[in-house]
């Protein structure tokens, strides 16, 4: 509220460009990478990333449990228990493109943008592992909170993490500047 | 998305830009004057509290909207003249409320008498709410006392958040059938401020005025807390 009151009695005109140029760079980054995604074919896609992405999941859930019998089929999980499949919307692409966007955007150096992307991505297949992991188990066994898991639960979950993630970058960016963090 | 998408989805879009420059414009300062240690804090309650959240809410929201049905229905009655709305858990799935609206006038392509059912999902009030309660116990603040008010606070801003979305969901989803009636029928019909505020909601700007609650619970502690130590 003091930022607002601030914003009132005495504007700071270069603070009000930077919040309003940051996000606009942003919005049009995201919406720059979010477009080139689209613009991906289904096949490439399953091709260069789903299918190796799901066989990933395979290998951390036969780790968990090896006596699931769960086989990878191109980008679909498969079991006597249930099937998953792997599309479009559930590789956790729109969470790394804000992420991307966000760090891209951000004054920094070329090497620190370079390893804020590379954690990011990082994270993020780590993160979508776990993520279609958990939900594999959950509709196996507990198919009831399949639905609100996927839908409600680990999106919050997902972009809380990605929040964090750039948090943590700018911190360590912030402290290569003035020595704080 | 293509870009015929991004033409229609300026008006969002535009919103979203607004919402992230207040933020940024608010939040900027205090983000780069915070520590590794403030952020992980944070991140932690955060996470925690909405796993705990969403997992309560998932289970007992059903339980909780039982109680709420009949003042949903009084503040639907309310809203609107066209229908008598009548509501109740859906006994199959007691995770859903069951509207059931009588026509109590000839407008458009509905007649009177004409009798529509709506299923609502608790999800859409519980999901939010859950996310408040999160936001509210991991702000970062000075001390415990404040931590307490906040979370505290947690409760009349949940109920201030039902009053503002819950009854506006019901009517909503009504009115959105009857669009598509109108629609199907070629028939022109107004969209009533409460069907725009509901859609508002329904296409995101639930989690926005959740943001603005949380930042209004903010105000309050911070304010309460300058009071205090003017007191003492």
């Amino acid at each position: 509220m003091k930022e607002f009151s601030r914003l009132f009695n005495s504007p700071n005109i270069r603070a009000i460009a930077v919040s309003l140029g940051f996000p606009f760079g942003f919005l049009v980054l995201y919406l720059a990478f979010d477009y080139g995604y689209g613009m991906l074919s289904d096949e490439s896609l399953g091709f260069f990333f789903h299918t190796p992405f799901t066989a990933a999941c395979v290998r951390l859930i036969k780790f968990i449990s090896p006596d699931e019998g769960v086989v990878a089929v191109q980008n679909t999980l498969l079991s006597s228990k249930g099937n998953l499949s792997i599309v479009r919307t559930c590789d956790g692409a729109d969470g790394f493109f804000m992420i991307c966007a966000a760090i891209a955007m951000f004054p920094s150096s070329l090497y620190k943008k370079t390893q804020g992307l590379l954690l990011a991505f990082a994270v993020t297949i780590l993160l979508n592992v776990c993520r279609i992991t958990g939900l594999y188990f959950l509709k196996a066994y507990l198919p009831d909170w399949f639905e609100p898991a996927h839908v409600d639960i680990a999106p919050m979950i997902m972009l809380s993490i990605n929040c964090a993630v750039f948090a943590f970058w700018l911190c360590s960016v912030k402290g290569a500047f003035n020595g704080k963090c | 998305m293509a870009s015929a998408d991004i033409q229609s989805q300026i008006p969002r879009l535009a919103i979203v830009w607004l919402t992230l420059s207040v933020l940024v414009l608010v939040y900027r300062q205090p983000l780069l004057a915070s520590n590794k240690q403030t952020l992980a804090g944070f991140f932690a309650r955060l996470l925690s509290a909405w796993l705990l959240g969403a997992i309560l809410a998932i289970r007992y929201s059903g339980d909780a909207a039982s109680y709420m049905v009949d003042y949903l229905a009084l503040a639907a009655n309310a809203l609107q003249y066209d229908f008598h709305v009548a509501l109740r858990i859906y006994p199959a799935r007691p995770d859903f409320i069951h509207c059931v609206a009588t026509s109590l006038r000839d407008a458009a392509p509905v007649a009177v008498g004409t009798e529509l059912q709506v299923f609502i999902g608790t999800d859409r009030l519980a999901m939010p709410v859950a996310f408040l309660f999160a936001l509210l116990c991991a702000w970062p603040v000075p001390n415990v006392r404040a931590r307490i008010l906040l979370t505290l606070l947690s409760l009349p801003l949940t109920v201030f958040y039902l009053c503002l979305s819950g009854p506006f969901h019901v009517v909503g989803f009504l009115e959105n059938i009857v669009q598509i009636l109108a629609k199907l029928n070629h028939v022109e019909r107004p969209e009533p401020p409460y069907y725009i505020w509901q859609q508002f909601l329904d296409g995101g700007g639930c989690w926005l005025l959740v943001l603005a609650l949380a930042g209004c619970g903010k105000w309050i502690v911070s304010r309460n807390a300058v009071q205090l130590a003017a007191a003492r």
